[in-house]
């Protein structure tokens, strides 16, 4: 484990701790660790990528890769790239919840803001993301809306956007080549944003008491006398590989089929957020078409829309591949024009 | 000037991106295939470039930190190998004791990047590994495979090694659900091939080179071998450098014209550069496996084998070879052991052609023994007599280490010993068994026998007397016998010599000097007539083994040939066009048939059988459309005609030679769903069994009710139903082994006798003289008259019966749940084993109502069909469509499968049978060889029509 890791390994597996005390007793348990007494780092950096939602965790296991072990450029893309990526599952989150109250009562929104918020919302970058969620936030509190994830409300405090507007004009530059950094300055700007990166981490480190699953299917059984019970086949999105694991949860209540939901506790069903159209998961369709067998299993980023066509940027898959053969696709396109019309 | 753009033989890699063209699709199919399982099976004939596909195409799919590959080829233990070379990549090693799973997971945990293990060449393992190295990986890669950690496995593995991975299946079961295909390049993606590079590289292409150069090395195919691409292009390579020039003009390619076989012409001409050719021959045959592919050998193993071979040699000698041969890019440097191996196995099919009988056999004695060493090593495991047998005329001629010979020579004491400890064993028992014989026998004659002993001894020792003068009289009268007869049969020397004894005895001494010169010169007289019998003996051995080489030649010959028809029948099932495809298979089996091969050869069958697929695909292959699964089928095993009875209860006749359908009889409003519903053995009546107890009996010609029964409510599910006639009694029996015998009275039936067979009842199945065997899932059947009286007829195999079935002669035939087939002939007390079991159970089986034929479908899905008479070899196929329902044997060699859908293939099990058809087909295509595809397919002997029998 490269020791550029190891700062960043303990502070933000510490905050995670504090949300969720039974990942200490993970570790101890781990049936490979031979050591005696000594935590072995790796094993934390394990469960922080198990702990936070798939599309953050994909980014820090590659932060954490031997390749990138040096500070260096490419560790820098990345450092950019993980907080772009966590910023974005948080807006989405957010997203996600308007688009679900939005169906149910109508939000103010002033003019102004509706204005801005479609323009930046057509460009997902770290200033947009950014703003969305400062914005996002505010709008949630002026109509009296709790967070989903209700820890939300004290974390994302002026410090934590402090944070984030940190990278902004860094991510621009550097990004799109304006600035030319020596080999020094590089190394540099890796601390510099490692520790901002690490503080951002520590402050989102609520994700770990979620669980992102997608639902494959849901069947009933019903008796004639008994109650219907929902069998909910899930796939487990906190993870440390694609691979992800099958759980089968059995409730009186049912949530939604071929989606992608944020829960509170798979104990509790109904307390869920369908995070569709903005994060999907193409391993769950049924590939009954030929043009199906060109999808990738993977789970996908809402990226923007543009010529009335969705656009997505898989987790794993770095190709750009069309989604439009997806059987839920009609159905994503209504629910994002649907929370476009909450700004319009 | 431009850096080499091609690869010669070695594989790509993920540094080779940029020159590697023409595989975008498959790229994309296994960069989709990555991804929806841990296991990804890639596989495909010798040449189609698979590793490259894996190592340069699908890595290049990855970003850097998305992807590890650990590149494994076995060596001496693949899983050790795995773990050895897995090892390398842990900054922080694991401690304990080292599985496969736990070092892999120290990888990704050193490393936190998805780990993707390439096992290439898997095929090695099944050519070089034994039992117990086999069972170790399967058993490691399972649990690898059940471990949550982020590793992936992909197997890569030579297609005509796909059988041998259903080792893996009891373990893996899903090994064979994500898997990858490869074909040869078509001529399109070669075309890319050629170009990309040469963009890539600054070289200027003239106008139509990149297809003529393919016409050069793949006329009249369809597709492109891409070692001889590989091959042919870096020789273009080399002539536009050595003209200075930077562009493939076709004056280049026509300095090269055209060649069949790029990779033989490449090889002779390297070796026809060697000061020794023959020598260098023997060497690059060192490297090749008893199965034709290329294997690591180290000097000191060239050095033997190539006195096995006899041809002796040096150290000075073999470093030149394989110096000048690395260089010549035939063998790649040593490896970290100081083991060669060959650049390519295409080079090993090509030195394997080369590779005489004996030399073949030597290899494969060979390779037994160092497996048999290797065992030892592990197991102290000994060779049986039978291996020694196997190995002795041989070993002479094999040069082993010092281990080795002693491993053989122990191992031969140790079986003396066993033999020896055997017969102890035997004479122990037996002299004490004696012993204690003797004793009693004595104790008791000792009671009887002491008042007649007296009497006894008087008499017997007259009796002794007597014999002893008779004797004496009868050695006399013999002697003189024998001295006439010496005399009379002019037997000179005895009689010569019987005169000397007789001059002696007298004591007459001139005559025995006499005696004694006559002697003398008579037994020289003798030994030179000896000598020239002698010499008459040795030309007449001399003449008959010069009769023997012509023999050996032809028997070489044949052999060849029998080679070649396999790799025909394997290479036909490459081609994409059917007329090809069905040509190649059959003329793969006429030259099997012809050279005294096996005309049911696994890959012959495998060949004819896929290319009639192909082929009927272009005429209606199914007769489908019953639009119910067909739950019944039953023939007169004689024609094509088949009486179906569907699940919804609709009685069809199906001519499947006419393919025309229709209904005899349409119970579909009796049918409830969940009913069973049953054929009587006249074919008279449609025997139904609803749910909640009731059963009846529908006559076929009438649609009407002739009998009816209640088993009661709640009884158990019916497992079968049928009856002793059609008038009755009937039979039931049940899931709990309850058989009932059911007689008719006024139209209902009431019960007669009961039995309880202990297991549940699977089948009635008739037999000659009013008898029923009641087949359930024991070891045991029972027989049973209309009256109720039984018997038990034991099975040799403790497995249970699954499925059932009988000829016309009342032969019962038994499948089983180890996949055995059994037969009891009629009236016989006891079952025989037709066929041992593959460890499958049997799913689906039929008679051939004449005897002589009997097919079963296994749970892996494999199709086997036994002759009884034991002409044909058993023929092996797995249906295109999977496993069927029902089977049936109709006239002409012909199968019928019927399949839940509704559809009903025919299957033509003999070789015969479907050669005739795919000539058929062939013609109707009018698909003909002409000279170009038969040299370039066939290759051997002068161009024939193949149909023309």
């Amino acid at each position: 484990m490269a020791s550029l890791n190891e700062k960043l390994i303990q502070s933000v597996y510490d905050g995670l701790v504090l949300h969720r005390p039974q990942l200490k007793s993970l570790v101890d348990l781990d049936e490979d660790d031979d050591a005696d007494g000594e935590v072995d780092i790796r094993l934390l950096a394990d469960l922080i990528i198990r702990s936070y939602p798939w599309p953050i965790g994909v980014e820090l296991r590659r932060l954490f890769s031997a390749q990138l072990a040096e500070p260096d450029r490419m560790r820098l893309e990345q450092l950019f790239k993980t907080l772009e990526r966590t910023l974005q599952f948080l807006a989405f989150v957010q997203a996600s919840q308007l688009l679900t109250t939005s169906g149910t009562r109508k939000l103010v929104v002033s003019a102004d803001l509706g204005a801005e918020f479609i323009k930046r919302w057509s460009t997902i970058s770290l200033g947009n993301l950014t703003w969305s969620i400062e914005r996002m936030q505010g709008l949630m509190d002026a109509n009296g809306l709790v967070p989903f994830m209700d820890e939300a409300k004290q974390e994302l405090s002026p410090e934590f956007f402090t944070n984030c507007s940190f990278w902004i004009p860094e991510r621009n530059a550097i990004g799109h080549y304006e600035i030319h950094l020596s080999d020094e300055q590089i190394q540099i700007k890796c601390v510099e944003l490692q520790e901002r990166l690490m503080a951002i981490l520590r402050s989102l480190a609520f994700l770990a008491k979620y669980k992102l699953v997608s639902v494959r299917s849901i069947q009933v059984e019903k008796t004639r006398r008994g109650e219907a019970h929902f069998n909910h086949q899930l796939n487990i999105l906190n993870s440390s590989n694609s691979d992800f694991k099958a759980q089968d949860v059995d409730t009186n209540l049912f949530t939604e089929s071929r989606s992608v939901l944020l829960l509170r506790t798979t104990k509790r069903m109904n307390e869920y957020l369908n995070m569709s159209p903005f994060v999907i998961d193409t391993g769950i369709e049924r590939i009954d078409t030929k043009e199906k067998t060109a999808i990738k299993k993977d789970i996908f980023l809402y990226a923007r829309l543009a010529n009335d066509t969705l656009h997505y940027s898989g987790t794993e898959a770095t190709d750009k591949y069309d989604l439009r053969a997806l059987s839920v696709y009609s159905q994503m396109m209504e629910d994002l024009k649907a929370f476009l019309q909450i700004f319009s | 000037m431009s850096t080499r753009p091609f690869k010669f033989l070695d594989s790509y890699t993920r540094d080779d991106e940029s020159i590697f063209f023409g595989r975008d699709k498959e790229i994309e199919q296994l960069h989709t295939k990555v991804f929806e399982s841990r296991l990804l099976l890639v596989y495909g004939v010798s040449g189609s470039g698979k590793s490259s596909l894996v190592n340069c195409g699908l890595s290049s799919k990855f970003e850097r930190t998305d992807w590890l590959p650990i590149n494994v080829r076995r060596r001496s233990n693949i899983t050790q190998d795995i773990i050895e070379a897995a090892s390398a990549y842990c900054t922080t090693p694991p401690t304990g004791k080292l599985s496969l799973r736990k070092v892999l997971r120290s990888v990704y945990l050193d490393q936190f990047m998805p780990v993707y293990l390439i096992l290439d060449q898997l095929e090695e393992l099944f050519i070089f590994g034994d039992k117990e190295e086999i069972d170790t990986f399967i058993d490691q890669l399972a649990k690898v495979l059940a471990a949550d950690i982020n590793a992936k496995v992909v197997l890569i593995i030579r297609e005509e090694f796909l059988a041998q991975l259903t080792a893996f299946e009891d373990r893996i079961p899903e090994l064979f659900e994500n898997r990858a295909r490869l074909e040869k390049m078509s001529w399109r993606n070669a075309t890319q091939a050629i170009e990309g590079p040469c963009k890539s590289a600054g070289i200027a292409l003239e106008d139509g080179f990149a297809e003529r150069l393919l016409g050069n090395i793949a006329a009249g195919r369809m597709e492109v071998e891409l070692t001889y691409l590989q091959v042919y292009l870096d020789r273009v390579y080399e002539l536009m450098q050595a003209g200075g020039q930077n562009t493939f003009t076709n004056a280049l390619l026509d300095k090269i014209g055209p060649v069949g076989d790029v990779l033989a012409s490449f090889l002779n001409e390297q070796i026809a550069n060697f000061p020794d050719p023959d020598l260098a021959l023997t060497v690059f045959k060192s490297f090749v496996s008893n199965r034709g592919t290329k294997r690591l050998i180290s000097t000191s193993e060239i050095k033997q084998f190539a006195e096995e071979l006899g041809k002796p040699i040096g150290d000075p000698q073999l470093q030149e070879i394989i110096l000048k041969a690395v260089n010549l890019r035939i063998l790649k440097d040593q490896d970290d052991q100081g083991r060669y191996e060959l650049r390519h196995d295409s080079l090993a099919a090509t030195i394997y052609a080369k590779i005489s009988l004996f030399e073949k056999e030597l290899i494969e004695i060979r390779q037994f023994i160092d497996q048999a060493y290797g065992t030892h090593l592990k197991r102290r495991a000994w060779l049986s007599v039978e291996d020694l047998k196997y190995i002795a005329p041989y070993e002479d001629r094999l040069f082993l280490n010092k281990e080795q010979r002693a491993f053989i020579t122990l191992s031969r004491k140790e079986a003396t010993r066993k033999t020896r400890r055997r017969l102890a064993w035997g004479v122990s028992i037996g002299s004490t068994v004696l012993i204690s014989l003797t004793v009693l026998t004595l104790w008791a004659l000792r009671e009887k026998g002491l008042a007649e002993q007296q009497e006894q001894l008087a008499n017997s020792m007259s009796k002794e007397a007597v014999a002893a003068r008779d004797m004496a009289l009868t050695a006399e009268q013999e002697a003189q016998q024998q001295r006439a007869n010496a005399v009379a049969k002019g037997d000179s020397l005895s009689a010569m010599f019987l005169e000397l004894e007789e001059a002696y005895r007298t004591g007459d001494m001139e005559r025995v000097r006499a005696l004694n010169s006559e002697r003398e010169a008579l037994e020289s007289r003798m030994a030179e007539e000896q000598k020239s019998q002698e010499l008459e003996k040795s030309l007449v051995k001399e003449t008959a083994a010069l009769t023997a080489a012509e023999r050996a030649n032809a028997d070489k010959e044949r052999v060849n040939r029998v080679n070649r028809a396999s790799q025909i029948a394997q290479n036909s099932q490459s081609m994409d066009e059917a007329g090809l495809r069905g040509l190649m298979a059959m003329e793969a089996y006429r030259l099997m048939k012809e050279n005294g091969g096996e005309p049911h050869a696994q890959e012959i069958v495998d060949a004819l059988y896929r290319a009639l697929y192909t082929l009927e695909l272009k005429e209606p292959w199914k007769v489908g459309g019953l639009s119910s699964e067909p739950r019944t089928m039953v023939s007169d095993g004689a024609s094509s005609k088949l009486l179906v009875m569907g699940y919804k209860g609709v009685l069809r006749s199906v001519d499947m030679k006419a393919r025309v359908k229709s209904v005899v009889r349409d119970l579909s409003t009796k049918v409830l769903a969940g009913d069973k519903a049953f054929l009587s053995p006249s074919r008279q009546l449609v025997l139904l069994s609803h749910t909640d107890g009731p059963f009846e009996a529908w006559s076929v010609t009438t649609g009407q009710v002739v009998a009816r029964g209640d088993r009661g409510a709640g009884a158990p599910e019916i497992g079968a139903l049928s009856a002793f006639g059609d008038e009755g009694p009937f039979i039931t029996g049940d899931r709990k082994g309850h058989v009932v015998i059911w007689s008719l009275k006024n139209g209902s039936l009431t019960e007669q006798a009961s039995f309880d067979v202990g297991a549940a009842v699977r089948a009635f199945e008739e037999l000659p003289g009013k008898e029923m065997a009641c087949i359930s899932g024991s070891a045991s059947i029972m027989i049973l008259d209309a009256e109720g009286h039984d018997r038990i007829v034991l099975l040799p195999s403790k497995t249970a019966v699954t499925r059932s079935a009988a000829d016309a002669n009342g032969t019962l035939v038994l499948g089983t749940s180890d996949g055995s087939i059994l037969l009891r002939k009629s009236s016989a007390t006891a079952a025989t084993v037709l066929s041992a079991g593959s460890g499958r159970a049997c799913d689906v089986l039929t008679a051939s109502s004449n005897g002589r034929w009997v097919a079963d479908v296994n749970s892996a899905g494999q199709l086997s069909v036994h002759d009884r008479s034991g002409q044909l070899a058993p023929l092996r196929i797995r249906p295109a469509e999977g496993v069927p329902l029902t089977m049936l044997f109709g006239g002409d060699e012909e199968l019928y499968l019927g399949y839940g859908d509704g559809k009903i293939v025919r299957v033509l099990f003999t070789a015969d049978a479907m050669g005739d058809r795919i000539c058929q087909l062939v013609a109707i295509l009018g698909r003909r060889w002409n000279p170009e595809t038969w040299q370039g397919n066939i290759g051997i002997g002068e161009l024939r029509n193949t149909c023309d029998r």
